[in-house]
């Protein structure tokens, strides 16, 4: 495939997106929400100052707390365009014209998660800036290698999420899609908080416990790089959770690999 | 030059034979039908030629390579039943889109472009949106995209559904202007009467099965393609 086509495809899946009321709406929601929160903190505070109350979470603090917010809803937003980018395709019967072009199934794939992961990444800079403006005396505070790292650690759960919604958009649609995710995404997280300190977490197996491991060892560890960033920070002495964010790497390739394997063989 | 090469080939949905050991070939420059009722398998054929499927045993060779590699996807031109893009992409980007896709640099792609919306007099429709169209006017989109770059063979699935009488005779009589530039046509269709003054092979599938193939005026020997059919397939 020439690069004019990959070009053309990558942007055609952000304009297809830009046409979902979705994205919008989550910026809308975003900034609301950022904006609102911040307010209501600021009043708070000013509340307990006044009466002499304990001691708020200071603007730095905040400013990290935001950042986890943010990266929350990028995985969600990523989430839903990664179930949207290839689905979309097949339900409007495009799908088929567009893959009797000579264009490779494996490129076709990598453009549309190009195109997803530029969206989510350009909404989070959007949210990051916002919360900079809003932190901005805070930001003296912050290290500057940690500044300069958050955002750039954060594109990478948003591009898992996006292989991980494409995985799952080959079986199911979007809705169900964005169900089974967050069923899985949450289990990961369960699995993560029981399994990361067990001494032996093949001990005792149980089904329950089967679908915890299956799920530890499957689902890629979105928020692993973020420890880099928390390292950076020195909001806390946070170590640098290298084996989870080597799992989070592995399983991501390993999905994306898996979901090539499968749709270069689905018929349409 | 043998184009379409099928040998053997066989396709099943589950338990359901979509294709039954069909062998047949194309020569360069014909313009072949393959025939059949509703169901008879002609899309599942027309899926495997285009990569779309891959057939469960027998094999599909394009230009004597592989069908469903790239190389053989180029040389290819595919006007689906119901031709349908992005709708809120104009008539205009989304030819440049098809050029784009077929390989076809930007400064050539300007001219081709222009070329093919004169031929189906679609030239005022240019900066429409497909959403904006009717289903003549967008079939007549996906017409103007087979003739973008050079492709040698031109699959046609249903190519006269969704279009005006007028649309019908500018189409039969674009093909017949491709037919005479050597390059083959495959066409995938119900409608006899539109297709027997056209092609001068075809082929009649029903239920998977390859019931007759060959040129059109050895095996109808003066009936109507309409009667031949019916008597074959009944």
């Amino acid at each position: 495939m020439n690069n004019r086509a990959f070009f053309l495809l990558t942007w055609n899946t952000v304009q297809k997106e830009l046409r979902s009321k979705s994205f919008y709406m989550v910026i809308a929601i975003t900034i609301g929400m950022l904006v609102i929160g911040y307010s209501i903190m600021q009043a708070f505070r000013e509340q307990i100052q006044v009466e002499g109350g304990p001691q708020m979470l200071g603007n730095g603090q905040l400013f990290w707390i935001y950042y986890a917010f943010i990266n929350a809803w990028s995985v969600f937003l990523a989430l839903l365009f990664g179930l949207g980018c290839v689905r979309s395709d097949i339900s409007s019967n495009v799908i088929g014209q567009l893959l009797a072009f000579p264009i490779n199934r494996t490129w076709y794939l990598i453009s549309r998660v190009l195109g997803s992961w530029l969206l989510v990444g350009f909404y989070q800079l959007l949210s990051f800036l916002l919360t900079a403006v809003l932190f901005f005396d805070a930001i003296k505070e912050i290290p500057v290698t940690a500044m300069i790292l958050a955002p750039m650690i954060s594109l990478l759960p948003t591009l898992a999420a996006v292989i991980l919604g494409l995985f799952v958009s080959l079986w199911v649609g979007k809705a169900p899609g964005m169900i089974l995710t967050g069923l899985a995404a949450m289990g990961g997280s369960w699995a993560r908080s029981v399994f990361a300190d067990a001494e032996n977490a093949f001990a005792n197996l149980s089904l329950l416990k089967v679908v915890g491991l299956i799920l530890w060892i499957v689902i890629p560890r979105f928020a692993a790089p973020h420890s880099i960033v928390q390292n950076f920070a020195e909001t806390a002495n946070t170590e640098i959770a290298w084996v989870d964010i080597s799992q989070f790497g592995v399983a991501t390739v390993m999905i994306f690999i898996i979901t090539n394997f499968v749709f270069k063989r689905r018929g349409f | 030059m043998s184009i379409v090469q099928a040998q053997n080939l066989s396709h099943q949905y589950g338990s359901y034979q979509a294709l039954d050991n069909v062998s047949f070939e194309i020569q360069e420059g014909q313009c072949f039908a393959l025939l059949g009722p509703n169901g008879a398998g002609k899309t599942t054929f027309v899926k495997i030629m285009l990569g779309l499927q891959n057939p469960k045993s027998g094999s599909l060779n394009l230009f004597d390579q592989k069908a469903g590699i790239a190389e053989a996807r180029a040389q290819i031109g595919y006007l689906p039943e119901k031709f349908s893009f992005y709708p809120y992409y104009k008539v205009k980007d989304t030819l440049e889109f098809h050029a784009a896709v077929s390989g076809i640099s930007k400064s050539q792609s300007g001219s081709e472009i222009e070329l093919a919306m004169q031929k189906l007099k679609i030239t005022e429709l240019a900066n429409k949106k497909l959403s904006n169209l009717s289903k003549g006017q967008l079939q007549r989109v996906g017409i103007a995209s087979l003739l973008l770059g050079n492709k040698r063979l031109l699959i046609l699935d249903e190519p006269f559904s969704g279009l005006d009488p007028i649309g019908i005779k500018d189409l039969k009589d674009l093909l017949r202007e491709l037919k005479k530039s050597n390059i083959t046509l495959f066409i995938n269709s119900h409608i006899l009467s539109e297709v027997e003054p056209l092609c001068d092979h075809f082929g009649i599938l029903n239920r998977g099965q390859l019931l007759v193939v060959g040129e059109k005026n050895q095996l109808l020997k003066g009936k109507s393609l309409e009667d031949y059919f019916s008597e074959i397939v009944q």
